[in-house]
């Protein structure tokens, strides 16, 4: 497996092949979950995953339990924020002027573009909990009292949980 | 469900659901072509033919027939791979031909064939000398219909063993419905594979007449869009195999795809239905949406138009627009 992650880290076509027939019932499973009847945004969607999967892949760092849960989280994400686009929803919440607003991150972080991708995959590598509150603040616009609701936790906790991870972004941001 | 719940899926409580091998390379191609730099290879019109092929090949639900599968060979082996409720309509109305044909040591069975009044569809296996490891997906030469060359809509192959790919193509004859005897001739030259290279040498030459099963016909005028996509269903075309929605609009042939989502009152959800759109002036199209009806009773299908607007350069999707849905009434 960890092979595998490295011959995908390396753009080898046909561990993209590997990987695709490993994991792309488990894939399609959970965007259909989020995004059924529409096929096509189905189609769409599971194309976007792999996509993300192929080009960000070498920012991944885990073992294949990780690898697994990785996948899955970017397939679910991926098709809340298609699911919200055929909805007419507002995009994504824009990191960089969340950061702006904060004393604690270096000018050049703030100053630097962050690409609605690259933040993607950066929440991702945070610790498991931390992940999903991330996602669903930057990635879906979540408010803290949305998401101390959704997780059954004080909005003190969530805000908490934000300023930690923040710190761990801002050092993975800052690699970019 | 709402967005909320949608949050809280467990993904390591997901149960896998598997996909089709033409599923994977769709994937594979789709991200390879995506992330490339490089300029797109193939030619417009290959591009159109593969996602038609593949959508052929999607057009699945859950049917397995066993006995009709046991009583035409070829149709047992396609189904065993993609259990495709089409393939009965094939099954039960297709002549059977047999006709055997041999060039340069490959020899092609051309096994079965059928005409539903619009749509011919012909299975065949080709026995190679040695292994051909990469699907045979298009041929060179022609295939005529009384006469008139036609393009392949659709190619499903699956591969027997190292040597013997056997497959099942459709190409429209006519939009309009035929309901007479019809001279198909079909003449391949060499087979070549995904990536333009040459897998199988040789020429090959069939002849066969087929008789149409009954079909019908209708003008109507459907409008569906918005202000700014402003399209509209001209005429309905239902045969035992294929029903045909032709509509025209204003769209950009080069960046904006239509793409519809397909629902009955039964319930039934249709699942990647294929669109054909040919350029009929400056920012307007017209085209033909194929879907088949497995059940005689239905009588309604809510279609929901997208539209795919993509890079010119890349093909790459920049966006997905959804349309209202519309009813439309069955014969």
């Amino acid at each position: 497996m960890y092979s595998l992650i490295n011959q995908l880290q390396k753009k080898d076509e046909q561990a993209l092949r590997e990987v695709i027939n490993k994991y792309g019932g488990y894939v399609k499973a959970i965007v259909v979950k989020v995004l059924q009847p529409n096929q096509t945004a189905i189609e769409e969607c599971i194309n976007d995953v792999f996509l993300t999967i192929w080009q960000k892949s070498i920012q991944f760092t885990g073992d294949e339990i990780d690898f697994n849960k990785w996948i899955g989280v970017i397939a679910k994400y991926k098709a809340i924020d298609t699911y919200r686009s055929l909805q007419n929803k507002p995009k994504t919440v824009e990191l960089l002027s969340s950061i702006s607003n904060s004393k604690d991150l270096p000018e050049r972080i703030v100053e630097q573009k962050v690409q609605k991708e690259q933040l993607f995959i950066s929440i991702l590598n945070l610790s498991k909990n931390d992940q999903e509150i991330f996602l669903l603040k930057y990635y879906l616009g979540y408010s803290n009292g949305e998401i101390a609701e959704i997780f059954g936790l004080s909005k003190s906790a969530v805000e908490n949980r934000l300023y930690r991870g923040k710190l761990k972004l801002t050092e993975e941001l800052g690699g970019i | 469900m709402n967005e909320k719940d949608f949050i809280e899926i467990d993904i390591e409580e997901i149960e896998p659901i598997e996909l089709s091998d033409w599923e994977k390379i769709n994937i594979e191609k789709s991200v390879l072509r995506s992330s490339s730099t490089k300029k797109y290879v193939f030619k417009k019109w290959k591009w159109v033919s593969i996602v038609a092929m593949l959508t052929f090949i999607f057009t699945s639900s859950s049917i397995w027939l066993p006995v009709v599968a046991n009583r035409v060979p070829i149709v047992q082996q396609l189904l065993n791979s993609n259990d495709n409720p089409q393939l009965q309509v094939f099954s039960d109305n297709a002549s059977i031909i047999n006709q055997i044909d041999e060039s340069n040591g490959t020899s092609i069975e051309l096994a079965e064939a059928f005409f539903d009044g619009t749509i011919v569809s012909v299975s065949y296996e080709m026995k190679h000398e040695q292994s051909i490891d990469e699907p045979p997906l298009f041929w060179k030469g022609d295939l005529e219909v009384n006469g008139n060359k036609l393009d392949v809509l659709s190619h499903q192959i699956v591969k027997k063993n190292e040597a013997t790919w056997i497959g099942m193509f459709t190409a429209r004859i006519s939009d309009k419905v035929i309901d007479e005897k019809v001279n198909v001739q079909w003449r391949p030259q060499d087979f070549i594979g995904m990536e333009n290279t040459t897998l199988v040498e040789g020429a090959w030459d069939f002849q066969l007449e087929l008789t149409p099963t009954r079909a019908y016909s209708r003008k109507v005028n459907i409008p569906f869009g918005n202000d700014q996509y402003q399209l509209f269903y001209n005429q309905i075309t239902e045969g035992k195999y294929i029903t045909t929605f032709y509509f025209e609009g204003n769209l950009d042939w080069e960046t904006e795809f239509l793409m519809v989502d397909i629902k009955d009152n039964l319930g039934n959800v249709y699942e990647n239905v294929g669109t054909t759109t040919i350029k009929s002036g400056s920012g307007r199209v017209n085209g033909y949406v194929e879907v088949f009806i497995p059940d005689s009773t239905i009588r309604t299908l809510i279609i929901t138009p997208t539209i795919r607007i993509v890079d010119e350069k890349t093909l790459e999707r920049k966006e997905l627009v959804p349309l209202p849905s519309i009813n439309i009434s069955l014969k």
